[in-house]
């Protein structure tokens, strides 16, 4: 198994190394650490220093020059501070903060600064670029036309996403918030589309769950995993989003498209208000800063759709969001709530009583919409987001007894509780756009309202795999995304028919 | 902090007052000497530092240990700043001022570390080369470190010309241990 070690190999490698060495003389700006703690450092020196720009302190540990005031420089430590001391010279590294990017990143799992953390070798691309970019102004944008589909029924149903639109996911801890995101992954597997997972403050190991999860489903091929765990420094943290967005802007500008998970900008916020404090910056509501706003809305602002002449690109970004006890009324929820284009709101009471994935139909929103929709989907499903949402404000009274209720609430009651059942769904099994739009075309429609609740989720399986058998004509027409016509649909409606027909002859 | 905006304001007082009366050129070798006097002196240090002492005495003091042939300004500025009870900031006044001495007379000054002890003749070329370098008249303030094992660093303001072999050593372990080269 281990490979011979050849001497003259050896000597070969280390003499060509050699060779790139020029004994000149070093010129390079330097300061002096007047001070060091809490991952900061006040450097004495370097008048030129540019915002942003790279610092290398002894130790191989990097800085990244923040503060520039008039007698020092507030400087933030991606690395261990007990490594630098009072006194240490701090050298320019004449460059601003960048990272790796490109094709080489897919597949891999890194830390904020581009340096791999999953053992498989350094990393080998030549492109890089800056962690803090500006966004793409007006002229260079379009508005989203194409649908980023996330596989899940009720997602794509009621709240589609677009190619360039930023959702936030929000809700409570252990809801399955990251869930979606996963699927949403696993879903783009035929799609072309290069994902990013920024983990900010999680657990290392829950992490590996995740980084294994993928790999298994082989989503990791095309998809990068930037982990600053919780624990990191808090600059590191603070660095992940820019990190992972740069990684993925590198896709939306030429020309390819990408979707990029902010898992979660709560933590992220924690760590901006961290590092200011110890920075001295004066603090604001809740010990935030005064640019807890722009922290976030800089960072969303770079997805985007591009212009057809800057190549068609696009990059989509999720960005999650905790709460606590339900509360979205919070400083940084509703900040990030005002940035992006539509929100999926998760509810445990809802987690808790079965309906996975957690989403709450009537409290969410996508402010693209139709636009984020195949014509198809857009036809079958247009009024599910209100139908759905009128059933659950009927089922709240309803609980004090259906009896006296007339009879065309109890249909409502009767059909919302079948959608309900029908939009269910279990992780990992993201569906493809024609099944999506069967079965809610099939709820819908009230061809499943003579099977009782309990078996629904059966006959949604017995009706996919009747269409992959038998009418495959008709899949390849959905999955062309073009408006179908009256006779399409009757044909589709006539062939869920008939596939009830079997499965009730088998159960009964 | 030693670099205070008020070091700074006096410092740029006391010159802008020694310009109007000609005798900043005289400036230089008085300062020179307080702040070597100063730098030499813990009890005189601790002497200035004391609130206890009346300033009076410590007016006194000072001027007993200004030279003679200082211009009247040095000694009435010393008077200014401790009737300002801003004695604890001349160290920092005094580095300021003749930093700015050194800006008006367009001279840089290099901190210069050697392995090796220089000879007059390595020290002279050092100073012509950097003063081609960095394009002003150099004066350097010459150290010994051995822990630099050969050659020599020299910082002007922040820019450091390092040549020394310990940095070269460095640079061989960063491109040895570079991934691209196995």
């Amino acid at each position: 198994m281990a490979q011979q070690v050849r001497p003259d190999e050896i000597s070969r490698i280390l003499r060509e190394s050699l060779e790139q060495f020029e004994t000149e003389i070093d010129v390079y700006d330097a300061g002096s650490v007047l001070q060091v703690g809490d991952g900061i450092a006040r450097v004495h020196g370097l008048q030129n220093v540019m915002a942003a720009e790279l610092l290398e302190f002894p130790g191989d540990v990097l800085g990244m020059a923040l503060n520039l005031e008039e007698d020092n420089v507030g400087a933030v430590l991606f690395g261990d501070s007990a490594h630098v001391k009072e006194g240490d010279p701090v050298k320019r590294a004449n460059r601003i903060v960048e990272v790796p990017v490109g094709e080489a990143l897919l597949g891999r799992v890194v830390n904020p600064l581009g340096r791999p953390l999953d053992g498989k070798g350094p990393i080998e691309t030549d492109l890089y670029l800056p962690v803090e970019r500006k966004a793409p102004g007006i002229i260079d944008r379009q508005p989203v036309r194409e649908p980023m589909q996330t596989g899940l029924k009720i997602v794509d149903g009621t709240t589609p996403v677009g190619r360039g639109q930023r959702e936030l996911i929000i809700g409570d801890r252990q809801i399955g918030k990251t869930a979606i995101c996963v699927d949403a992954i696993i879903n783009q597997k035929e799609s072309g589309v290069r994902c990013v997972y920024v983990a900010i403050g999680q657990k290392g190991s829950t992490v590996a769950k995740l980084v294994k999860a993928l790999e298994d489903r082989g989503a990791m091929e095309y998809t990068t995993v930037i982990s600053a765990t919780a624990s990191e420094p808090a600059p590191i943290l603070w660095l992940a989003p820019y990190s992972g967005c740069a990684i993925a802007e590198y896709f939306r500008d030429n020309g390819m498209h990408s979707l990029v998970i902010y898992d979660d900008l709560t933590k992220h916020a924690w760590a901006y208000r961290e590092m200011s404090l110890n920075l001295r910056r004066p603090a604001g509501r809740e010990a935030y800063p005064g640019d807890v706003f722009y922290l976030h809305s800089r960072l969303l602002e770079r997805a985007a759709k591009m212009s057809d002449e800057k190549g068609a690109g696009s990059m989509t970004a999720l960005p999650i969001i905790e709460t606590q006890e339900e509360d979205v009324t919070t400083y940084i929820p509703t900040n990030v709530w005002s940035i992006t284009d539509g929100q999926i709101i998760m509810e445990p009471g809802l987690f808790y009583g079965g309906v996975r994935p957690a989403v709450n139909v009537g409290l969410s929103v996508s402010r693209l919409m139709g636009n984020a929709q195949t014509d198809a989907m857009k036809q079958v499903s247009g009024p599910l987001r209100a139908e759905l949402a009128r059933f659950r404000e009927i089922q709240s009274f309803a609980q004090f007894g259906s009896e006296q209720l007339d009879a065309s609430t109890q249909e409502q009651l009767r059909r919302g509780e079948q959608l309900t059942e029908l939009l269910k769904q279990n992780q990992f099994e993201p569906l493809p756009h024609w099944k999506q739009l069967l079965s809610i075309f099939a709820g819908r429609q009230g061809l499943c309202d003579d099977i009782p609740t309990d078996e629904i989720r059966a006959f949604e399986t017995a009706m996919h795999d009747h269409f992959e058998e038998h009418e495959t004509g008709l899949v390849e027409r959905i999955e062309t995304g073009e408006k179908l016509s009256d006779e399409e649909l009757d044909q589709i409606a006539a062939a869920i028919e008939n596939c009830k027909k079997g499965f009730q002859a088998v159960a009964a | 902090m030693k670099h205070t905006r008020a070091a700074r304001a006096y410092a740029k007082a006391l010159l802008h007052a020694a310009k109007q009366e000609q005798s900043a050129s005289q400036l230089r070798q008085p300062l020179e000497n307080l702040q070597r006097t100063l730098e030499s002196s813990e009890p005189l240090r601790n002497f200035l530092a004391n609130p206890m002492i009346a300033p009076s005495a410590k007016q006194e003091a000072l001027r007993r240990l200004v030279d003679e042939e200082a211009p009247p300004i040095a000694l009435a500025f010393l008077t200014l700043l401790i009737e300002r009870k801003r004695e604890r900031e001349l160290e920092a006044v005094l580095e300021e001022a003749l930093r700015q001495l050194d800006e008006a007379e367009g001279v840089e000054r290099a901190e210069v570390v050697s392995a090796a002890p220089l000879t007059e003749r390595q020290q002279a070329a050092l100073s012509d080369a950097l003063t081609k370098a960095v394009g002003r008249r150099t004066i350097l303030n010459v150290a010994r470190d051995p822990s630099l094992i050969a050659g020599f660093t020299a910082r002007v303001g922040d820019t450091v010309y390092d040549g020394s072999l310990r940095t070269q050593l460095e640079r061989i372990r960063k491109i040895l241990s570079q991934p691209s080269s196995a």
